[in-house]
């Protein structure tokens, strides 16, 4: 594995679909996705990955751990350059790459029993005998909190909150490194929900997994994640810390994220109400320049001009020609 | 004693029969709306929260249900009232707006056709004057280019446009009550702020009340007046928004404020979820239905506990000094 910790890097990813229909390829509209996304996820480490939707979360989810085709750019898996392996040559690297999908009951096949289910993964990917398969089957539904004799039941037969718990299970099966999560725990009623991110938490610590973990809800990512990754159009427009991208945004898309989320607490109201205005671009005709630029509040001649690049790195960066908090703060009473 | 409220809700229960016999999905709820009142009422799926305001529209579908108990608009009571009687109250005086836009919209006709046939239901007045409405009151959701939303068609707008679409539907006939369920659940965070602070920005000009169905405690707390907090058919807990949050006095209450992980402040180590899941409404267990998964269940619990007295009312047997000790200190808002 590289020296620095990252088991997973995107460099300037791309996945582009065409769309439109015409018998001709070239004339086909691209619509950039993932639009040139740089990140790294070190080891161990739990990232979220946020955005409204459309912004293109889901698809570079699907990207990172090449459920989906790469358009361009470079994707390293421990190293190695995946982004345009062969589905042959990832195979062996399948088990170490595990996805959890929003809805279980649409990623758990109706006609088979839980038990089936998760024996699946070690019969594909290893030569364990149908005994030792049975034990672990076990273990696993225990681990997840369900009860050995689960097994023989189906999928239907369980509440969301199990069913999910399932999902769960099948993704951790042969202890994965990295599990991607997408919306995890969305379609869950709140006291369920919470239950399933304890399980996350515990699970992470004990089997060492690194999460990339893409919801809607910032408060759930936030609870959730050691970084963040904030996604506007197909591209990042920041990175960092979760605790500090929520206290503290830099960008100023990020800052209309945070200004959004309803608070528990009833003493603190919302700061600035309604800093976003008006409705996202079509991702086939995003504004050039700045793709936020035609929402911000602060947004400049120039931001129209040059597409801001994320300074700072895959680790912690802004891609903002105006940051929040720098010297040229647009909200500072000295500055532009 | 207050005039008569705008809404009074008593001891309703609305019962479906099936094979495993008659199963209740609201057992005994009662509560008041006043008027330019924002209720919230919370509890996850299952609760009977959507049957309550389905209730009161007077949409529960009667061909297996059992609906008994009193609600009185405006004094005047509904249940048993004929389809003709609830046609002159229902889209005029109360408006009911639906958690999916595009399953509330017809996808064949044009925004504004749609805006124009509801006004016309209910008034008579020319088409063209009813088209103008149409168009003021989607500007008075905030779309822009009105005149032009009102000759697309539903598929034709993004999801918080369908949304106001809605809303404005609901408006057309300045309703007294409006009732939402779940409105901003489908919607991105940055459309959830707009499409909230259009509700409260309507009850300041319009002085309607609204009741909003929500398992978001988020959501209760940016707007509510009240809340009312609904677990297995019942409300378990009942106050003033602030009382409530300040100080919640049922254990599953606290466990709601313990699920929801906060978005300031310190982050919780873990979630102090609530264990196990919500119970079958056709297999409710005897007594308090939250019993067992609370973790102060006792004795007493075994028999069901009604709704205190007093501004902020709770359900729950456990004694005043007790309760103030077990609640857990981090629990919400302080």
């Amino acid at each position: 594995m590289s020296d620095d910790g990252v088991i997973l890097r995107a460099e300037r990813l791309e996945r582009t679909y065409s769309v439109g229909r015409t018998p001709f390829p070239s004339r086909r509209r691209k619509l950039r996705a993932v639009d040139g996304v740089t990140l790294d996820v070190r080891e161990g480490e739990s990232l979220g990955i946020v955005g409204e939707s459309g912004c293109g979360k889901s698809t570079l989810a699907r990207c990172l751990i090449r459920l989906d085709k790469v358009s361009g750019g470079h994707l390293s898996f421990d190293g190695r350059d995946i982004a345009q392996a062969s589905s042959r040559n990832l195979r062996p690297l399948r088990r170490q790459m595990q996805m959890i999908f929003q809805d279980p009951a649409a990623s758990l096949n109706p006609r088979r029993r839980v038990g089936d289910l998760l024996a699946e993964p070690f019969r594909i990917h290893t030569d364990a005998s149908e005994g030792d398969i049975a034990r672990d089957v076990r273990g696993l539904l225990e681990r997840v909190g369900m009860r050995p004799e689960h097994a023989g039941r189906f999928p239907h037969e369980f509440s969301g909150g199990q069913k999910q718990r399932i999902g769960i299970a099948r993704a951790i099966a042969l202890r994965p490194r990295l599990v991607v999560a997408d919306e995890p725990v969305s379609a869950l009623d709140v006291s369920i929900q919470a239950q399933v991110i304890n399980l996350l938490d515990d699970l992470r610590d004990e089997f060492a997994l690194t999460y990339v973990f893409i919801a809607h809800d910032l408060a759930v990512v936030r609870q959730i994640s050691d970084r963040v990754a904030v996604m506007y159009l197909g591209e990042i427009v920041e990175i960092g810390p979760s605790e500090r991208i929520f206290a503290a945004p830099r960008h100023p898309y990020s800052a209309a994220l945070r200004a959004a989320v309803p608070r528990t607490r009833i003493d603190t109201a919302r700061p600035d109400k309604g800093l976003v205005e008006g409705e996202r671009p079509s991702p086939l005709d995003p504004p050039s320049g700045c793709k936020f630029r035609s929402r911000c509040p602060y947004a400049q001649d120039r931001c129209a001009l040059h597409r801001p690049t994320l300074s700072g790195g895959p680790i912690e960066g802004v891609a903002c020609h105006y940051p929040l908090g720098a010297p040229t703060d647009p909200r500072a009473p000295a500055g532009r | 004693m207050s005039t008569d409220p705008l809404l009074e809700v008593r001891d309703l229960r609305v019962g479906f029969r099936s094979d495993e016999g008659l199963v209740e999905a609201v057992r005994g709820v009662s509560f008041r709306v006043e008027e330019r009142e924002i209720m919230g009422l919370a509890g996850e799926s299952g609760s009977g929260k959507s049957q309550t305001l389905l209730a009161i529209m007077g949409l529960v579908d009667s061909t297996n249900a059992e609906i008994s108990g009193s609600i009185r608009f405006r004094g005047q009571e509904l249940i048993g009232m004929g389809g003709r009687g609830l046609d002159r109250i229902r889209g005029n005086d109360m408006a009911m707006i639906f958690q999916d836009p595009m399953t509330a919209l017809t996808p064949v006709y044009k925004i504004g056709t749609q805006i124009v046939e509801q006004i016309r239901a209910h008034e008579t007045c020319s088409r063209r004057a009813a088209r103008a409405r149409a168009v003021e009151l989607l500007r008075t959701v905030g779309i822009p280019d009105p005149g032009g939303v009102a000759e697309r068609y539903p598929h034709q707008l993004s999801g918080g446009m369908r949304q106001r679409a809605v809303i404005a539907m609901g408006l057309s006939c300045n309703p007294a009550l409006l009732i939402a369920d779940e409105p901003t659940t489908a919607l991105d965070v940055t459309v959830q702020a707009q499409v909230l602070d259009l509700l409260m920005e309507l009850r300041d000009a319009f002085g309607s009340s609204l009741i909003l169905v929500t398992h978001d405690l988020g959501v209760v707390a940016e707007i509510a007046d009240s809340v009312s907090i609904m677990y297995a058919g019942r409300l378990v807990e009942q106050g003033p928004k602030r009382a409530l949050f300040r100080d919640p006095q049922h254990p599953y209450s606290w466990g709601l404020f313990g699920s929801t992980p906060p978005f300031e402040g310190a982050k919780p180590d873990r979630l102090s979820a609530i264990p196990g899941a919500p119970p079958k409404l056709s297999n409710l267990p005897a007594g308090c239905a939250f019993r067992p998964r609370c973790a102060h269940a006792f004795g007493a619990c075994a028999e069901l506990p009604e709704l205190s007295s007093g501004a902020h009312r709770h359900a729950c047997w456990l004694p005043d000094e007790s309760r103030a000790r077990l609640r857990p200190v981090e629990g919400s808002a302080e």
